[in-house]
């Protein structure tokens, strides 16, 4: 390069420097990829849900809180019904709280779309469907304690399943086991989630009594299952912790909670009890 | 071992004499007529006598001493000696078989002399134009206009190319992309970690009490250890020998106070300086803002100057307290103490000068916010470093051997999380030898290998070589290259995503981690014109292993948890320098770019891709700086301009409560607060650019009273530079608006 051509080059960028150096302005929020978070569950048992929606832009202070500038609804693809939901809100932190509530009731298999809509425009749209909701079928029943039992729920479609169960020893608090989680990730409908136990298998792992207990040890002759059935992927955003900031903020879906009372036979099988 | 086996042999020549000598050996320390004070770079040159060839010479070290050695004995020799501002000295001398000659010599102060034009080079004194190295003065620390009369080395620092701040507030220099805690800072070879105000316009170092400092920005040599980027090494001057002196200073960011004079004449002086900050109490009338900073710091040094040795003690206290952005309420401290002391013997009955540096250094900082102390991490030094010569064949060759006892104490606490605490003394062993290889007039080598070791770990051999070459033979132009491997036994951790966060966490590395590692690689081209004109350009590039980040979380907040990434930085550098009588004007532009990769899920990172490469935050790319001085009428006006490119910020991504549906009711639970980052160092801020302009004159009041003035203004033109926002508030925080300013400095000569 002669020395002509390298002032040149030289004074240019100089100029260039300089008029970047006019440009002052700082953007601290991201405001592309973080509109609202989301977190709500809507219960299939319940006929009033509340989903909690903030604005992501917002910092954390009483007056920029009081107000939320989002409109939502929830849709039900299958129905076609829309419903624009209501909020309230609580103080606490030293910020508003804003809960949108959904009055409709929550269909077993149907599809929802919950839309939360900025002044400007900007959208969140998140979708669930709502866990089929089947009555869940224990065999066999009031058999002894060596008897393996298989608890179905059909019809499933890509679900999951969680479930603590609880019975109730002599001489110890009421022991409780779990989470255990059933999934079934067939898209298909029709398909069975299944989960089998031996009920001495529970009663051995019985805290402080050295898997010495058996299901003659049970004051109550029956074993309880506290279930929620989750639509899918809703209970994997609990359990998990998202590895994207984004996804973390957007917790959405349908469950519901129901029990399970399985009777067994409490009587003594010998052998191999009366050996011990 | 074997490393360890050839430095004790080379101790056990150094102190014996292994073979008879026919040659002389001459000992010179040179002293300024005035004051004593030993003159650091000196030429001391011999000739034959009336003859212009160049026979032997050294170059005075900081205690005003060199030797040279292979002095053919019986003939008469001419000894010249020249000194900028002194006049030139002469004198023949005749030495006898093996004699051992010292002198001292006094040079007389010589007004308008520029004296001779530096030509020689010598051990750790280095003329300009070897590769990432400049030698700083006081002269050019007084050219950059700071509000107080005296000049400071941090600000003069500044206006490098290759040198970074976060902005106007942190302490913290990053050079080359090397981070604050891959810089090794050393006063009179005494480390001292932070010795930078929390006002980047201050350091414990005004030019009242600096003789030079040497600043590598890398490819330093082997005598320097366990300092993965940079080295200052800084020379403070000894007090005056033979005259009683002192001066206060007044202005609005400080007041200062300082004394020098002989304890015994010419034999043993004291050199003290103290300096507060006022500007906490001054900014609101002035500026019409809060500036919450407060710093002060001590100096003071004790100088022996005996017949065959020249031994100082030097004690340095610094403290810091601020806020680095004001709207965070979080304030930051931090405090050095440094005493030790360096001597250097060249008794005839030794067979080379031997130099023992001994002291101790500690360092603390933390973080508090309402008045909790909420993070804690000091590193406290004894240390013992005995550096010596010896020859082999016609190379001169420096080794040395030291030990460092290095207690690491850290203490982190933060509201819901666990406190994390280490508390750790670790000796570290370090051995170098350089040799210094003049090929011919035009090409002179400078090997070394230096190890350094721990209880935990071992560095490796650390080859570090520099080449000069002068394609004329003489120093108007010269190609030197810089190259080497370097090591570090410990890390410093900060909070990366979060330039208003100073708090640094020093640890030890990890018994399971592998030790942070750099390779450095300048090439330097310097061309002087006529007299007045010098211009340099380098290329560099350095790249880093092992080095500990701090692993990401939703929420700011340090953590000892680190993860290893690795790093490139390269870029190059242009400086223009011109002087001429009373007008002097120099000209930087650095262009850099700084990488640093790992893998995403060590990170801790939302990040998709498996390695995440990023630019940290001080990858400053461009970086363009003006100063100029100007001498009128009794009166220096000086002007520095800067401007420099946004350096790379993490963008908030978004304030949420989160909630854990459907285990936590929303009707009932507010959630768990958080700060959600964005995609790290993804933005970057804008451009900054500053204007400082003073004018100082001073005022003769007596024939032993003088008093100087200085005015000038900070940001002339109010630009509004950011520093940072304030990730709560998303409010933004300028540096330092326009600052005007007065300051006064009496003294009694």
């Amino acid at each position: 390069m002669s020395p002509e051509k390298f002032a040149v080059w030289f004074v240019f960028s100089l100029l260039a420097l300089l008029l970047a150096g006019c440009d002052n302005s700082l953007e601290p929020l991201d405001r592309d990829t973080g509109v609202y978070s989301i977190y709500g569950s809507l219960d299939v048992n319940k006929n009033r849900n509340e989903i909690r929606v903030r604005d992501l832009n917002v910092p954390f202070n009483t007056d920029a809180t009081a107000e939320i500038d989002a409109a939502v609804t929830l849709e039900n693809l299958n129905s076609g019904l829309v419903e624009a939901l209501d909020s309230e809100r609580f103080f606490e932190a030293g910020v508003y709280h804003h809960n949108f509530i959904v009055t409709q009731n929550i269909e077993p298999y149907a599809d929802y779309q919950l839309t939360v809509t900025r002044s400007d425009g900007e959208q969140v749209i998140l979708t669930t469907t709502a866990p089929t909701y089947p009555a869940p079928v224990a065999e066999p029943v009031n058999e002894k304690c060596y008897t393996p039992i298989e608890i179905t729920f059909e019809p499933v479609y890509e679900t999951t399943i969680a479930f603590f169960i609880e019975f109730q020893p002599r001489d110890v608090r009421k022991t409780r086991l779990g989470p255990f989680v059933i999934r079934n990730d067939s898209e298909l409908t029709g398909e069975a989630a299944t989960y089998t136990f031996t009920p001495v298998d529970l009663m051995k792992l019985v805290p402080g009594t050295l898997g010495r207990y058996r299901c003659t040890d049970l004051i109550i002759p029956r074993f309880e299952f506290y279930y929620a059935h989750y639509s899918p992927g809703f209970y994997e955003s609990i359990v998990d912790n998202p590895f994207d900031a984004f996804e973390s903020t957007q917790r959405f879906g349908a469950y519901y909670e129901d029990q399970l009372f399985v009777p067994i036979d409490t009587g003594r099988v010998c052998p191999p009890d009366c050996v011990r | 071992m074997k490393i360890l086996s050839s430095v004790l042999l080379l101790v056990i020549c150094g102190f014996t004499e292994l073979r008879a000598q026919d040659e002389a050996l001459l000992r010179i320390v040179v002293i300024s007529e005035a004051d004593g004070s030993p003159l650091v770079a000196a030429n001391v040159l011999i000739y034959e006598p009336g003859e212009e060839e160049l026979l032997l010479n050294c170059v005075t070290n900081p205690t005003g001493f060199c030797e040279i050695r292979d002095i053919e004995a019986a003939r008469e020799y001419e000894l010249r000696i020249s000194y900028v501002g002194f006049s030139a000295y002469s004198e023949i001398l005749t030495f006898e078989e093996g004699e051992r000659k010292t002198l001292r010599v006094e040079l007389e102060e010589s007004v308008g002399d520029m004296g001779e034009e530096l030509t020689v080079r010598g051990e750790r004194v280095i003329t300009t134009g070897e590769a990432g190295v400049r030698r700083v003065s006081t002269v050019d620390i007084s050219r950059v206009p700071t509000p107080g009369v005296d000049g400071d080395l941090v600000s003069y620092l500044q206006t490098e190319p290759g040198v970074v701040t976060t902005g106007d507030r942190g302490g913290d220099l990053f050079i080359r992309g090397g981070t604050p805690d891959q810089n090794l800072v050393l006063v009179d070879n005494l480390p001292i970690a932070k010795p930078f105000h929390v006002s980047n316009l201050f350091s414990a170092f005004s030019d009242e009490v600096i003789q030079s400092a040497d600043v590598y920005a890398g490819g330093y040599g082997s005598e320097y250890t366990n300092a993965m980027s940079a080295v200052i090494d800084i020379n403070l001057r000894s007090g005056n020998f033979r005259e009683y002196t002192g001066s206060g200073a007044v202005s609005p960011y400080m007041v200062s106070l300082q004394a020098e004079g002989p304890l015994v004449n010419d034999r043993h002086s004291f050199l003290v300086m103290g300096r507060k900050s006022t500007i906490e109490g001054l900014a609101p009338t002035i500026i019409n803002d809060e500036v919450p900073i407060n710093f002060a710091d001590f100096v003071g040094r004790y100088t022996l100057q005996a017949d065959n040795m020249t031994c100082n003690v030097t004690g340095i206290y610094t403290f810091d307290s601020g806020e680095v952005v004001p709207t965070q309420q979080l304030r930051s401290e931090w405090s050095n103490t440094v005493l030790g002391g360096r001597c250097l013997a060249y008794d005839p009955g030794l067979k080379y000068p031997i130099e023992i540096t001994a002291g101790y250094s500690g360092f603390y900082n933390a973080e508090r916010s309402n008045e909790v102390r909420e993070r804690y991490s000091s590193l406290n030094q004894v240390y013992l470093n005995v550096n010596m010569r010896e020859q082999l064949w016609d190379v001169p060759l420096i080794y040395g051997f030291g030990v460092n006892f290095r207690s690491y104490d850290v203490v982190l606490s933060e509201k819901f999380t666990e406190i994390e605490s280490v508390s750790r003394l670790i000796p570290i062993m370090n051995m170098f030898v350089s040799g210094n290889w003049e090929i011919s007039d035009r090409f002179e080598l400078q090997p070394g290998i230096t190890t350094h070791f721990s209880v935990d770990h071992y560095g490796g051999l650390e080859p570090r070589l520099r080449f000069a070459w002068k394609p004329d033979g003489s120093s108007r132009q010269e190609l030197s290259i810089a190259a080497g491997k370097y090591v570090q036994l410990f890390s410093g951790v900060g909070d990366q995503r979060d330039v208003g966060s100073v708090f640094t966490v020093l640890q030890p590395i990890k018994l399971a981690d592998k030790v942070p590692q750099s390779y450095h690689g300048i090439v330097g081209y310097q061309q002087k014109l006529g007299a007045a004109f010098v211009a340099n350009v380098e290329g560099y590039a350095k790249t880093y292993k092992n080095i500990p980040v701090s692993k990401w979380t939703p929420t700011a907040r340090i953590q000892l948890e680190t993860a290893n990434a690795k790093g490139l930085a390269y870029g190059f550098d242009v400086r223009l320098r011109f002087q001429q009588s009373n007008f002097f004007m120099s000209a930087g532009y650095g262009w850099s770019e700084i990488t640093y990769e790992a893998i995403t899920g060590d990170l801790g990172a939302w990040i998709v891709e498996p390695i995440f490469e990023y630019s940290p935050a001080h990858d400053q790319r461009h970086k363009l700086n003006v100063l100029t001085s100007y001498t009128f009428g009794g009166f220096t006006a000086n002007l520095r301009w800067e401007l420099g490119s946004g350096k790379p910020y993490t963008q908030i991504f978004g304030y949420d409560f989160e909630v854990l549906v459907p285990a936590q009711d929303v009707t009932q639970i507010p959630g768990r607060a958080r700060t959600l980052y964005s995609r790290p160092f993804g933005e970057r801020m804008p451009y900054y650019h500053r204007m400082d302009v003073s004018l100082s004159r001073g005022f003769p009041i007596s024939s032993q009273w003088l008093l100087e003035a200085e005015t000038g203004v900070i940001n002339t033109y109010d630009r509004s530079n950011v520093f940072n926002f304030d990730i709560n508030t998303l409010q933004r925080v300028n540096q330092t608006p326009l600052f005007p300013y007065l300051s006064v400095k009496l003294s009694m000569e």
